[in-house]
């Protein structure tokens, strides 16, 4: 991909574990790198259980994840622990190896004659070096946790802070430039509304997530103006009136009529409940949209439908869509980039054209065998390609890394595989 | 080809509280043996209405106003409950659309896959000694009439009993030794897998396994009781005295060995029983051991055809013949009355109860008397006559129970609206009839039966002197094979379990010996359907209804159940329903489609016609909708929502939604137009007098596309 592009959303080192029982962890997601870069779509395929899901979830905070982190628009807003404290344990468990190679050299050397002292002298300097090591690596990590565990915490508090250092700097010389007693008055009002209005901004307004089923997505007890202005409520809009407005504005820009908004989601079909869910997302005008399988459940015609929209709202709102799917025509028709996911990993990630071009990986070839087309003659000539990844790899010499084999083409493989897959790619 | 199953006219309607629902209106379709019919339609079009309607799970608040689905000789919509019993899971199965609500909860998956299997096990035992014994009666029968020679016919027809009966028996012994065998190996060999990995095993276990399971292989083409045999046997025992003392490496070379004991079974031929039984029946001191399997194979053959069977043959053939042109007879005399009756229904405006009903009692009695009832395949016209058109007659005459306290109320709602439209408001409620009988309908459908029954009539007569007696008599002879091995197949509990666990490894599941004793909630989604699946399977069915089952799985899960049902579709010689909204995924099922639109079938054709040549907007909309891996411009979404099917619109359904509607589409019901043989449209561009239309360009690239990449790949 070019440098040039901003990157919106970053995703480092991502882990998501569910605990099973004691001691046992599911690792929904495990180790999950990629950059969503402004303005573009990234889709993300992948069997059912693979985790795509729980890594749209992960990054829109509904769950704590366990380890790595996602900066959004520079600042940290997630933050997991996991791979510090693993850190500290293997410095732990180095340190208590080299203690004991330590303790047999200095038997070795009492019993070749030594004197004791000496002997004693020497295994405590030694000691001691290593002691100093670990303390390092302990401190370095504990200070790491403690700023993952403040971000996490308080990233939404920080931007705040931030937003309201930006509102004063604003006001305050204004109001102190003003000599008119009255409009210096209603200038204080403003000042303090803006205060109040950016105390309740969050980072994490800037994401916002359309949900798989629209049906179990939207409370029945509630009327799509609800629904809608729920979340300005909560971000500290007062005004009635511009609530309505910007419920209308919105309505009108997923295909609907003000008139719904009186409404209730029974009321409605399945496409229409789908653009309410669209329009409860984009009404904060989001940056960033997790769009977890938004097209699943609906018919054929009603599918087209949504992701026309979708594709419209994205030129006129400049959005940046995390696109996940399953269906891969879907996928391939709407997104710039597509990540393919194999239990919990990034198996590969490169633009769209490319991907259906040269996949690389077995999965990624077995995933596109599988894709039905509405043609007879080829669906009948089609064979499904299998995968099996202890048959397919042999990790056994070397551990497999995300690597680029050409320019904007990222596989997980070991360096053997690479030399193929870069060969495959020349074949071509 | 042979028919499985005809839809006729059928209309279903729905009482709802804001009136009467149209479901389906006026569909009709043939199911060919073998083949697979994919229904294509947005939700809510009435595809799922049309399988129901096919299982018969119609929804309480359903109509059935009209129309007949024969299968078999019995007209779905009319029988009984208790039949309908017989029939559904056992010859028709259903595989849903939500796997969740379609298995019971508390209730284990083994249970539910076996529950099935020995249910219906008992009942097929019952059913096909009834068919064996009436079809052998009616030939002995025919045979009287025809030949004189009265001795000679019973016996033959005696013989054949009693050698069928005793080859079946055999054979079904070589199968249950034969699939003991099979379960048995694999399980060995997981055991020993396990044992090699250094997993606990329990040996006493594994062995007392061996040993009883051991025993029921033993069949004389199979596992003999040789030297080699009773060498495992006695190991088997000192290992299992010892207990868990034995050494692994012994076990492992144990387990290997009786694998490979029964790994040479398995490989021998398996002989012709059929021949067999006949041969052993006449020489019962053969020792059928003694000669290859070829040579045996060769001399049974040769000693059945020159002995008995051409014979048996040619006599047969007589009889056949024989009924055959006696019910032709009868047919020729019935026909003059069912013209009169035709007629009477058709031209009468209101029919009288005491005629009709003494002209159906006629005709039915004589058709009961006319049937070939020696012809294998049961022509459900004939058959389901008197049931379908004495239903008919009851709506007429007496109407549909209705509620006394219903009728009044809604004489007084009725009353109330109609004083408000006087006073010219327009009141926003409405008023909902209870079930009347619509007259006219009824009496329609009364013609059309007797119409349906001429004409079947009709084209027997014109093509009787194509009519092979040789041939139906083959057909007769393997009918009656199948029956016997019917007769002899005994389901028990081990049996089922075995067969069911195999059927869930064929779909797919790993470890079924564990997943067998889950529950439900225990599975994940792909994994439930597989069930679902497994437990339509489970019976063995004639018709295979699925209804969207691969809509809420993934890509890779739905191509694996996908291949699965086609495989199975193969070997089991299955008609297929197919039901989906995704024409990607009906490309790689169907050879005839159907698309459906507000309770219409508005295209039919086999897939290549309607991949390649699709006629109707309709089709060109769903087509151009979902993007391919091509695709780059606008997806052409169809506007709007379906009509609201409680006011049904007046001409073609589709015309607000499409944007190639003509004016008369707004007035006039399109009829269908026939593009080719097989291939039909609902649309009035088809007509002489339509403007020439081009398909969207997105469908007319793609195919264009398509064709060369054919072209291609053909060179």
């Amino acid at each position: 991909m070019e440098n040039n592009k901003e990157v919106l959303l970053k995703v480092e080192h991502l882990e998501q574990y569910f605990k099973l029982g004691k001691l046992r962890y599911l690792k929904a997601v495990d180790d999950v790198n990629f950059e969503l870069y402004k303005g573009e779509v990234l889709g993300l395929v992948g069997e059912s259980g693979c985790g795509k899901t729980t890594t749209g979830r992960s990054i829109i905070r509904l769950y704590d994840i366990t380890g790595g982190s996602v900066y959004l628009d520079g600042k940290r807003i997630c933050a997991g622990i996991r791979q510090y404290k693993a850190a500290v344990k293997q410095a732990k468990l180095k340190y208590k190896q080299e203690r004991s190679v330590l303790q047999e050299k200095l038997k070795r050397d009492l019993e070749n004659g030594e004197s004791k002292e000496l002997a004693n002298k020497a295994y405590q300097d030694a000691l001691k070096e290593k002691e100093a090591e670990l303390l390092e690596v302990v401190k370095e990590n504990t200070e790491k946790i403690r700023s993952a565990k403040f971000d996490h915490k308080n990233c939404n508090k920080e931007f705040a802070k931030y937003e309201m250092q930006k509102v004063s700097d604003k006001y305050l010389p204004l109001i102190e430039k003003e000599m008119d007693e009255q409009k210096r008055e209603v200038l204080q009002r403003e000042y303090k509304e803006a205060l109040r209005f950016a105390k309740k901004d969050r980072i994490t307004n800037k994401m916002q997530m359309i949900f798989q089923d629209p049906i179990a997505s939207l409370d029945p007890r509630m009327t799509v103006r609800d629904i809608i202005a729920e979340g300005l409520i909560i971000r500290g809009v007062k005004d009635k009136k511009f609530i309505d407005e910007q419920v209308y504005r919105v309505l009108e820009l997923v295909g609907l009529v003000p008139e719904h908004a009186g409404r209730y989601p029974h009321e409605f079909s399945g496409g229409q409940r789908q653009r309410i869910g669209i329009a409860r997302a984009i009404v904060l005008n989001p940056e960033l949209i997790i769009a977890d399988e938004p097209v699943s459940a609906l018919d054929v015609s009603i599918q087209a439908q949504v992701i026309n929209l979708l594709n419209d709202l994205r030129e006129k709102m400049g959005l940046t869509i995390l696109f996940i799917a399953h269906d891969l025509s879907v996928v391939k028709y709407f997104s710039d980039r597509i990540a393919v996911m194999y239990f919990g990993k990034i198996v590969e990630l490169t633009t769209s054209d490319e991907l259906f071009k040269h996949p690389l990986h077995p999965y990624t070839k077995s995933l596109l065998s599988a894709i039905p087309l509405p043609d007879p003659v080829y669906e009948k000539a089609r064979k499904r390609i299998t995968y099996n990844p202890l048959m397919d790899h042999d990790y056994s010499k070397e551990k497999p890394t995300m690597r680029e084999i050409v320019p904007g083409h990222f596989v997980y493989c070991n360096s053997e595989e690479e030399a193929k897959y870069l060969e495959e790619i020349k074949a071509k | 080809m042979e028919k499985k199953l005809e839809v006729k006219n059928l209309q279903v309607s729905f009482r709802t509280q804001g009136g009467i629902v149209k479901a389906v209106r006026n569909i009709s379709f043939d199911l060919y043996k073998g083949e697979t019919l994919a229904i294509v339609g947005e939700s809510g079009s009435g595809k799922s209405v049309t399988s129901k309607a096919i299982i018969g799970i119609l929804a309480g608040n359903s109509i059935v106003e009209g129309g007949e689905i024969l299968y078999d000789g019995q007209d779905l919509l009319k029988i009984s409950e208790d039949d309908f019993h017989k029939i559904r899971g056992d010859k028709i199965s259903m595989i849903f659309q939500d796997p969740l609500s379609s298995l019971n909860p508390i209730v284990r998956v083994g249970h539910q896959l076996t529950e099935a299997m020995i249910l219906n096990g008992k009942l097929r035992q019952k059913s096909a000694k009834k068919e064996f014994n009436g079809k052998l009666a009616l030939l002995n029968k025919a045979l009287d009439e025809k030949n004189n020679d009265v001795e000679n016919n019973k016996n033959q027809c005696h013989t054949f009993d009693a050698f069928c009966i005793k080859g079946t028996e055999l054979e079904q012994a070589y199968n249950n030794a034969q699939e003991a065998a099979v379960s048995l190996k694999t399980e060995l060999e997981t055991t020993a897998f396990l044992i090699s990995k250094k997993q606990k095993v329990d040996y006493r276990k594994v062995l007392r396994n061996l040993k009883s399971n051991l025993v029921k292989t033993i069949n004389p083409f199979l596992v003999s009781d040789d030297e080699e045999y009773q060498q495992i046997q006695t190991k088997a025992l000192e290992y299992f005295i010892y207990g868990k003392k034995t050494n692994p490496e012994d076990m492992i070379n144990l387990l290997e060995k009786t694998v490979n004991l029964i790994n040479k079974g398995l490989e021998k031929q398996k002989p012709n029983y059929f021949r067999l039984g006949y041969y052993i029946l006449k020489n019962p001191e053969f020792d059928f051991t003694s000669i290859p399997v070829d040579e045996l194979n060769d001399l049974t053959k040769k000693y059945l055809d020159e002995n008995y069977m051409n014979q048996f043959i040619e006599l047969g053939s007589t009889g056949i013949l024989h009924s055959h042109e006696k019910s032709i007879e009868r047919k020729q005399q019935l026909l003059i009355k069912l013209n009169d009756l035709y007629k009477y229904v058709s031209e009468s405006e209101r029919l009288t109860k005491s005629i009709l009903e003494n002209k159906v009692k006629t005709v039915s009695a004589e058709l009961k008397e006319a049937i070939d009832y020696l012809n294998v395949h049961k022509r459900s016209v004939e058959y389901s006559f008197g049931i379908s058109i004495n239903h008919e007659i009851k709506r007429y005459f007496y109407g549909e129970k209705t509620n006394p306290k219903n009728t009044r109320k809604y004489e007084k709602n009725k009353a109330k609206y109609d004083a408000l439209v006087e006073k010219g408001k327009s009141p926003t409620w409405k008023v909902v009839p209870p079930a009347l009988v619509d007259l006219d309908l009824t009496k329609e459908n009364i013609a059309k039966i007797v119409h349906y029954l001429i004409k079947s009539i009709e084209s027997d007569i014109k093509h009787k002197d194509e009519f092979d007696a040789k041939k139906e008599m083959i057909a007769l002879v393997d009918f009656l094979k199948e029956e016997a091995s019917k007769v002899v197949y005994k389901v028990t509990k081990g049996l089922a379990k075995a067969r069911a666990l195999e059927l869930m490894k064929e779909v797919g599941i790993p470890e079924p010996a564990i997943r067998f004793k889950q529950y439900p909630f225990e599975f994940s989604g792909g994994m439930r359907q597989r069930i679902v699946i497994a437990i339509a399977l489970s019976a063995n069915p004639d018709i295979l209804i699925c209804d969207e089952p691969t809509t809420a799985l993934d890509v890779t899960i739905q191509s694996q159940i996908l291949e699965l049902i086609n495989r199975i579709k193969v070997q089991r010689n299955l008609s297929v329903i197919f039901i989906t909204h995704d024409l990607g995924v009906v490309a790689n099922m169907a050879d005839r489609i159907a698309v459906m639109y507000a309770g219409k079938i508005v295209e039919y054709g086999t897939s290549e016609d309607i991949f390649y040549d699709p006629k109707h907007p309709y089709t060109w909309a769903l087509l151009s909708s979902m993007p391919d891996l091509e695709t780059k411009e606008k997806l052409e979404a169809i506007p709007g929502t379906p009509p609201n099917m409680i006011y049904p619109p007046k001409g073609d359904a589709f015309a607000d939604r499409n944007k190639y509607a003509l004016e008369i589409d707004f007035e006039m019901e399109p009829p269908l137009f026939e593009v080719s043989k097989t291939h039909y449209a609902a649309t009035w561009l088809l007509h002489e007098d339509a403007p020439k239309v081009n398909p969207p360009k997105i469908i007319t690239e793609r195919i264009k596309r398509m064709k060369k990449e054919v072209k291609n790949n053909g060179k």
